[in-house]
């Protein structure tokens, strides 16, 4: 029965595709990505959990017969909707709001930064069209769902030898109603050859009790020839946001790219991040921090593929559960054949703050050449009973000792990530996420 | 009054009796050596008097500072009355700078005596002077307590706390081992700089040579969880030309006789 009704809720969500049109004329390569999408949503299972890279995940929340989800796309951008913390912090350069986007600097000698709809319009089509032509047909229905919904999106460019010296901050803004509501961001950040930029995207959520918000979110990032991007993807929301993440990396050899994820609060949070280093001699880094309470569900998938030798991966991923949350990791550094002289390092590490919450990790390796360098390893655990004795004998009381313990844990992570403001915007959101 | 009475301290450890029952007075301004073979309950009796709770004591037994029993006490309360522990192994502590970690500690045992806090960047600066006299790099101040230090570094580190935290009773359980000559010579004047009438120290080693640089006022020998032996700075010499075995044979000897007269 639960299956029928799964089965009722995709035709449902398929018969809202006409409400995106809005009178655009989509060119023929996006009214097939947009087929193409409408095809895999309707043929894809929705995954149980007996499908490989599902099993701990529950769907529930997604499909539960209470839920009525419509897709809503917005004419205007409201900025006051935009959470302090992130408007003082990051000044966002272009805003998502449901669908209606925002941007201040859309054109200039060294960035250009549009609507997906405005960058075809101003001569960017064919840029844009060559980045879908790569990209791979969807994986499963939530991947789908982005295609089948893709309406409009972000289009960030940086020219070949640019340099941006400032950060772009992107906001994505995916507001609910009087109904559950579903929202489908789409990022799109290339990087010319030659070119340097650092880019934040931050997604913040708000929602009308009892109803939920559905963010659907995906990320396409193209790392030219010896480009550089350093890049931060923060989630910070409500407890009835349910929120799915699908974001495809290319690296051109002797790229390099940093990316830094902050995943804060949320009813649910899937984040799968594919990393393709097609160049030879390109440096990767992952650093991530999850901090997970109430009963809210946190996983992460991600995916390394060193295609081609002499490239660096770096992963560092910390995840803090807290009451009855459920947090997940799963890596897997793949390196082909032809990736001789790779080097990677995969590790997790998770505190759980109480008896309840549940930290679950598996890091894997894939290896096909013979002469490379990986190492992975995870560390799951409460806070060392010898490490709180030690902060006593120094007169700190245990409770004390363990807040610290939190803030270094914390602290380590952030330590590795390239944006400054970073810290700040922890500093600010942790008192509300970490019940110390 | 004594700073430290120890009377019949007799603790277990997963059913193990390692103290058998010690007794030791330690008086203001005095330095106590405690020698003896390995598993003989020196750590033991260090982590007892810091309030490591996974030992269990006797009932009977008492540790009494400054006339108060200590033993119900939890391990912060006896550090804000002044008791200091040098571990043998300092744990690390990621992420936590040194400066905040011993910045919050000074300030909970002042609160814990209603004074005012100290002010960071005071402090701060008061930290990089103790380092630099106990031959430390003071840059360690902005590095996580004891990640990535080396034994020696760790150590010098513990003695640093002790230095910031001014106790007035301070153990320091096997700080000496592992240390190179330069590194127990810093650490030994750091401890002879603290030395003072109010103050007092109990040094658990293995070995004289630290006892070279910082003269104890009694030396003690543990073997099988009891003091065997005490005397002066003499004895650790002795010890250290003949071993512990002439002890050990000696201690053998008196049980045989006890069991046989009984």
């Amino acid at each position: 029965m639960a299956i029928m009704y799964q089965d009722d809720k995709k035709i449902q969500l398929l018969e809202s595709v006409a409400h995106i049109r809005n009178g655009f004329v989509f060119p023929n390569w996006w009214e097939y990505l947009l087929r193409n999408g409408a095809d895999a949503f309707e043929v894809l299972p929705i995954p149980n959990k007996k499908t490989e890279g599902w099993r701990e995940t529950n769907l529930m929340p997604f499909f539960s017969p209470q839920r009525k989800w419509t897709l809503r796309v917005h004419k205007k951008v409201q900025e006051e909707n935009i959470p302090k913390n992130i408007y003082d912090i990051f000044p966002p350069t272009a805003i998502w709001e449901n669908g209606a986007i925002k941007s201040r600097t859309y054109n200039s000698p060294t960035l250009f930064i549009n609507s997906f709809k405005d960058s075809i319009l101003l001569g960017y089509g064919n840029i844009i069209q060559q980045i879908f032509k790569k990209e791979k047909d969807p994986q499963h229905i939530f991947e789908a769902l982005s295609d089948m919904f893709m309406h409009n999106g972000i289009f960030l460019y940086i020219p070949k030898e640019t340099v941006v010296e400032k950060p772009i901050h992107i906001t994505i803004m995916s507001r609910g109603f009087d109904a559950d509501t579903v929202d489908v961001p789409r990022v799109l950040v290339y990087l010319d050859d030659n070119a340097q930029a650092t880019v934040t995207v931050h997604y913040g959520a708000d929602t009308q009790e009892p109803h939920s918000v559905w963010v659907n979110a995906r990320e396409q990032i193209i790392v030219g020839r010896n480009a550089h991007l350093k890049y931060l993807n923060s989630i910070q929301g409500t407890n009835d946001t349910l929120r799915f993440f699908s974001t495809s990396v290319q690296l051109g050899c002797e790229s390099s790219f940093s990316y830094n994820s902050l995943h804060l609060s949320g009813q649910f949070i899937r984040s799968e991040i594919d990393v393709e280093i097609e160049g030879e001699n390109v440096t990767s880094q992952i650093n991530g921090l999850v901090i997970n309470k109430g009963r809210c569900f946190s996983e992460t998938q991600q995916l390394i593929q060193h295609l081609k030798g002499y490239g660096t991966s770096r992963i560092h991923w910390r995840g803090l559960g807290q009451e009855q949350s459920k947090t997940v990791y799963r890596g897997k550094i793949y390196i082909a054949p032809d990736a001789q002289k790779s080097d990677s390092i995969q590790q997790f590490k998770g505190l759980s703050l109480s008896d309840e919450a549940v930290i679950n990790a598996k890091p894997q390796l894939e290896i096909y050449a013979d002469d490379v360098r990986c190492t992975h390893g995870a560390t799951v655990g409460p806070p060392p009973p010898d490490l709180i004795y030690y902060f006593q004998t120094r007169g700190i009381k245990p409770d004390k000792a363990r807040s610290l313990l939190i803030r270094g844990f914390i602290n380590q992570i952030l330590k590795e990530f390239p944006i400054r403001e970073v810290e700040d915007f922890v500093n600010i959101c942790i008192s509300k996420e970490v019940k110390e | 009054m004594s700073l430290l009475k120890i009377k019949n301290l007799r603790a277990l450890i997963e059913g193990q009796l390692i103290l058998q029952g010690i007794d030791l007075t330690v008086n203001p301004g005095e330095v106590h050596a405690i020698m003896g073979p390995n598993g003989s309950g020196k750590s033991t009796l260090a982590q007892i008097l810091a309030g490591n709770e996974k030992y269990e004591v006797s009932p009977e037994s008492e540790i009494l500072l400054l006339g108060e029993n200590i033993l119900d006490i939890p391990p912060e309360e006896r550090s804000r009355r002044g008791v200091f522990i040098a571990f043998q192994y300092p744990v690390e502590i990621p992420g936590l700078s040194n400066t905040e970690f011993l910045h919050t500690a000074i300030n909970e045992i002042r609160k814990s005596k209603n004074l005012p806090p100290v002010d960071i960047w005071d402090f701060e600066k008061q930290l990089k002077e103790k380092m630099k006299e106990i031959g430390l790099d003071p840059s360690f101040s902005e590095r996580s307590v004891n990640e990535g230090f080396s034994g020696g570094e760790k150590k010098r580190n513990e003695i640093v706390q002790m230095a910031v935290l001014e106790p007035v009773l301070a153990i320091l359980d096997e700080t000496d081992s592992g240390l190179d000559i330069d590194a127990l010579k810093s650490v030994a004047e750091g401890v002879n700089r603290m030395r003072s009438p109010d103050r007092s120290f109990i040094i658990i080693t293995h070995y004289q040579r630290l006892l070279n640089y910082i003269q104890p006022d009694f030396v003690h020998v543990l073997y099988k969880g009891k003091i065997v032996k005490s005397g002066g700075f003499e004895l650790a010499l002795e010890l250290e030309q003949k071993g512990y075995d002439w002890l050990k044979k000696e201690e053998e000897m008196e049980m045989s006789s006890i069991g046989v007269l009984s």
